[in-house]
């Protein structure tokens, strides 16, 4: 019991520090940062 | 399943150099085409209704010939595989979105002869966040950077004359003209920037096809968003107009073609990166121009931008040909291969498996072949596609049938081209 819930909170941890990584990742950020400005000139000029 | 014979490292970048090409050249032939079915669209609704439509066609699509070629099961394991990677490619297809909306909006302001050469640039932009987050042409010599940036900038050139070869009238409003030039720019910023998750989930061994089924779900998903918000709400005339049935089945054959053509440039990505396959497979140009022309007659009347077509078509062959032929050094491969190693490194990732798979050399056997509900899912997509065909109202616009038969032709044979060698190469890896 004990080590299953082990198991599983390491995986919870995995998936919470893969989370984190994508989060944190220049790849992700900046097409990101774009995609808010894309969407702000759509405000802008709609 | 997929046993890969040794092969040498120069032998092998020189082979998939040479499928990158094929795939980047046979991307252009049927993005180009993705335009002919929406022609025979005269609706009279808005842009985002035809958007909306032609995206809704391009997410059925994705479920047709790309499932034949490898079946859901390998899909869904490869996503599962590389869970990190889809909020990735739901972003790639969240840009395309909003990016093909701006171009609307610029048309509308300033009219498609600035618009036009300002969003092309696209492909530039890529090559720099190509340069800057993935090494790429880093420790290329000087002559392949020459290659690829006058290529790329001579296909920019061209597809801005083939563009301005089918301008017959300018409806801009020049009021607002500062907004039309913003959206433009935007558009560039948001279609260029899109290449950086698709790169990303290549380095990370993620299969273009995998890529491509998240992709369409952004691309719908923000498309619907966006009608939502811009277009009406619930209320949108593409809910409710009776017009949108008899020309569904256009734009979604326009979608399939699209599809198809997004999934060779996904590969062309792959094996060639940034630099050099968004430069090639954005000939389209030449090939819509080619559809336009040819089939639908829209230079009868315009004999006097001939001197353009011919100039751009050259123009375009030549820049391609530049950036085809600059093959990476053995420098730069290993500039590529540090970009997957940090890729393994920040994820966890086995790096043995993700090379192999970024060689096209991925063994997935236990994932491998088609599972009955494939077969299910393709009959479900042919249904609709007939069920939509049989309430198609075809226009009375003219068309050069022999034309439509050549072009018909070039396309299949590019695509089966194309497919044999993934086949052979990589099975689809």
């Amino acid at each position: 019991m004990v080590a299953q819930s082990q198991e599983g909170a390491e995986a919870g941890m995995k998936t919470t520090s893969k989370i984190w990584c994508v989060l944190t990742d220049s790849h992700f950020l900046i097409p990101l940062a774009v995609f808010v400005v894309g969407v702000a000139m759509l405000i802008a000029v709609h | 399943m997929t046993t890969q014979p040794a092969t040498a490292p120069g032998t092998l970048v020189r082979s998939t150099h040479a499928l990158g090409v094929l795939c980047g050249v046979c991307a252009g032939v049927w993005l180009g085409a993705a335009e002919a079915p929406t022609k025979l669209v005269n609706s009279g609704l808005s842009p985002y209704a035809i958007s909306l439509c032609m995206v809704a066609g391009v997410f059925v699509a994705r479920w047709s010939l790309p499932t034949l070629l490898k079946g859901t099961r390998s899909v869904f394991a490869d996503l599962s595989r590389s869970r990190q990677l889809i909020p990735f490619a739901v972003l790639a297809g969240m840009l395309w979105a909003v990016a093909n909306t701006l171009t609307v909006f610029a048309i509308r302001d300033v009219g498609l002869a600035i618009a036009f050469p300002l969003w092309n640039t696209n492909s530039l932009v890529g090559i720099l966040w190509g340069r800057l987050l993935f090494g790429e042409l880093k420790g290329a010599g000087a002559a392949n950077v020459a290659k690829v940036l006058l290529g790329s900038t001579a296909i920019v050139a061209a597809a801005v004359m083939l563009g301005f070869s089918t301008m017959h009238q300018n409806s801009a409003h020049p009021a607002h003209a500062l907004h039309g030039i913003l959206a433009a720019a935007g558009a560039s910023l948001l279609w260029g920037s899109m290449y950086i998750p698709y790169r990303k989930a290549y380095l990370s061994g993620m299969n273009p096809l995998s890529f491509v089924t998240v992709f369409t779900v952004g691309e719908l998903g923000t498309m619907l968003a966006l009608v939502l918000v811009f277009d009406g709400g619930t209320h949108a005339a593409v809910f409710h107009s009776p017009a949108v049935e008899p020309m569904l089945f256009w734009l979604f054959l326009g979608g399939f073609v699209w599809v198809i053509g997004d999934i060779f440039q996904q590969f062309a990505t792959k094996y060639l990166g940034i630099g050099r396959g968004i430069p090639l497979s954005n000939t389209n140009q030449l090939w819509g121009l080619a559809w336009g022309a040819l089939v639908f007659g829209e230079l009868a009347h315009n004999r006097e931008s001939m001197l353009l077509v011919v100039g751009g078509s050259l123009v375009m062959i030549l820049g391609a040909i530049a950036v085809s032929s600059a093959i990476a050094t053995a420098r730069e491969s290993h500039n590529t291969v540090s970009a997957i190693e940090r890729e393994c490194g920040r994820y966890q990732l086995d790096q043995d498996a993700v090379k192999r798979a970024f060689d096209g050399q991925s063994s997935d056997t236990a994932a491998s072949g088609r599972a009955w509900w494939d077969w299910l899912i393709l009959a479900i997509v042919t249904a609709v596609f007939v069920i939509l065909a049989a309430k198609a109202r075809v226009p009375s616009l003219a068309m050069n049938f022999a034309w439509t038969g050549v072009l018909t032709v070039v396309l299949v044979a590019s695509a089966v081209a194309c497919l044999w060698g993934l086949w052979r190469t990589t099975r689809f890896s």
